[in-house]
């Protein structure tokens, strides 16, 4: 006897008979109904368990996955560039600072150079001076000489002495005249070299230090471009790290929103208990109490009964 | 002096084992995608976790592992309850001092009553926010 049939009256009987037949048949609807509905839900539950349980692992995997890479980026530029990129920033900060000592000491070196030239000069040109007086007095001597000779022929044989000195007088002249010569000789080529020689330092240090001054622009670049990329690095390492932690702040987003498909499958479950209850009261209301026996029990039952789904005092932390 | 040094190298030894301890959550919950979402946010976090389907399976891990610090535990399981679960922890007295979180969708007074006068430390209502539920297990295990 169906439902349909109780309601169109078609059953014979009094009230009380077809109040228990009217039971029995709801029970037993009920209790097919309740497998079937159990079975959908263990289906659906099991469907929706496997599949959060996979997009939990992806999401798992996914911050697993990013923090290794930021961590291995971040290994990678502190192993490169020290913790704030100060190992390179050193390293150069180093190499300028012993060109700037090299091309000091270059630049020393030649303004030593330029000012022994110039004292070399200066010797040169009382050296000329020197060898000017020494042709003065070998003049004076050849003069003395010849006055000694002509005061020898004067005096006749009481003049033989004079006679010798004007000789020895004239050969002194002459060594002194010659030695003058090769004094001119060295003279004049030294001052042909010596000005070339300041000249040359005097050249070398324009180029040293305009040298020096483009290494200064240079190394201040490069010191400029470490700093900027000291900057970067700190601002990258920041970065990853606000990314982290912003990814995993978005994992536990998703873990908590992910609870969800437990809440709804133990509301689902907790439909059993529900209905469970609805056959023992028919079987009452319905005077088919003996039945009450037969009615399947729920697998599971919750200590706190039914409640909502979405619980206005979900995530709330309670500590004692 | 070198007595003193050894009894300090222990003490150190000692307490980074103590420390290595209290990083060990176990996690009870007959839900594997809970057991599941609650490891993950304490993994990330950097605990360590273990997982029991049931009470009866928890008390016997709490049993045999000393090196578990914590219990997140929830009240509806098949087998052993939470709440008598619980009761069983802290009736053996040798783990009285474990601190136990309850997480459970109910929300009933009289529950979260009784939880505490059994020895829960907190209650925490599902759905969790797992950053929140970091920040209790990190502070619980702290203190």
């Amino acid at each position: 006897m169906s439902l349909t049939e109780l309601a169109a009256n078609k059953v014979s009987g009094g009230e009380g008979s077809l109040r228990r037949r009217l039971g029995r048949t709801l029970i037993a609807s009920l209790s097919d109904f309740r497998t079937l509905m159990m079975q959908r839900i263990n289906e659906v539950n099991s469907t929706t368990e496997r599949e959060v349980l996979a997009a939990a692992a992806s999401v798992a995997a996914v911050v697993s996955g990013a923090t290794a890479h930021a961590r291995r980026v971040n290994e990678m530029v502190v192993s490169i560039y020290g913790h704030d990129g100060g190992g390179v920033a050193a390293a150069v900060a180093r190499q300028s600072a012993g060109l700037r000592r090299f091309f000091t000491s270059v630049s020393r070196d030649i303004a030593r150079q330029e000012s022994a030239a110039e004292r070399a000069q200066h010797h040169l040109l009382r050296i000329t001076k020197a060898a000017s007086d020494t042709a003065h007095l070998a003049s004076a001597a050849r003069l003395l000489a010849l006055n000694a000779r002509i005061e020898a022929a004067r005096v006749g044989g009481h003049g033989n002495c004079f006679s010798t000195i004007a000789g020895e007088m004239q050969h002194l002249a002459e060594e002194i005249t010659k030695a003058n010569e090769f004094i001119d000789s060295v003279a004049t080529r030294m001052s042909k070299d010596l000005p070339e020689v300041a000249e040359s330092a005097r050249a070398l240090k324009a180029s040293s230090e305009e040298l020096s001054q483009d290494l200064t622009v240079a190394t201040g670049e490069v010191e400029r471009e470490v700093e900027g990329m000291r900057d970067m690095i700190r601002r990258i390492i920041d970065q990853s790290e606000h990314e982290m932690t912003a990814l995993v702040t978005s994992s536990h987003a998703a873990l908590s929103h992910m609870q969800f498909q437990d809440v709804i499958a133990q509301a689902l479950l907790r439909l059993d208990p529900a209905l469970y209850e609805l056959q023992l009261r028919h079987a009452r209301e319905l005077g088919v109490e003996e039945l009450a026996g037969q009615v399947r029990a729920p697998q599971q039952t919750e200590i706190g009964g039914d409640k909502p789904v979405d619980q206005s005092n979900a995530g709330e932390i309670v500590l004692f | 002096l070198e007595r003193l040094i050894v009894s300090i190298e222990a003490l150190v030894t000692s307490i980074e084992g103590s420390a290595s301890v209290l990083k060990k959550v176990l996690v009870v919950d007959d839900s594997p995608t809970v057991r599941q979402q609650v490891g993950l946010a304490l993994q990330q976090a950097g605990f360590e976790t273990l997982e029991a389907a049931d009470g009866a399976a928890g008390l016997a891990m709490i049993k045999t592992d000393p090196t578990i610090g914590m219990v997140i535990l929830d009240v509806n399981m098949p087998h052993m309850n939470g709440l008598e679960m619980l009761e069983a922890v802290k009736a053996t007295g040798r783990h009285a001092a474990l601190p136990i979180i309850m997480l459970t969708s109910e929300g009933q007074q009289g529950l979260l009553d009784r939880a505490k006068k059994a020895g829960a430390r907190g209650w925490i209502v599902k759905p969790f926010k797992a950053d929140l539920l970091v920040v209790t297990v990190r502070k619980l295990l702290v203190a």
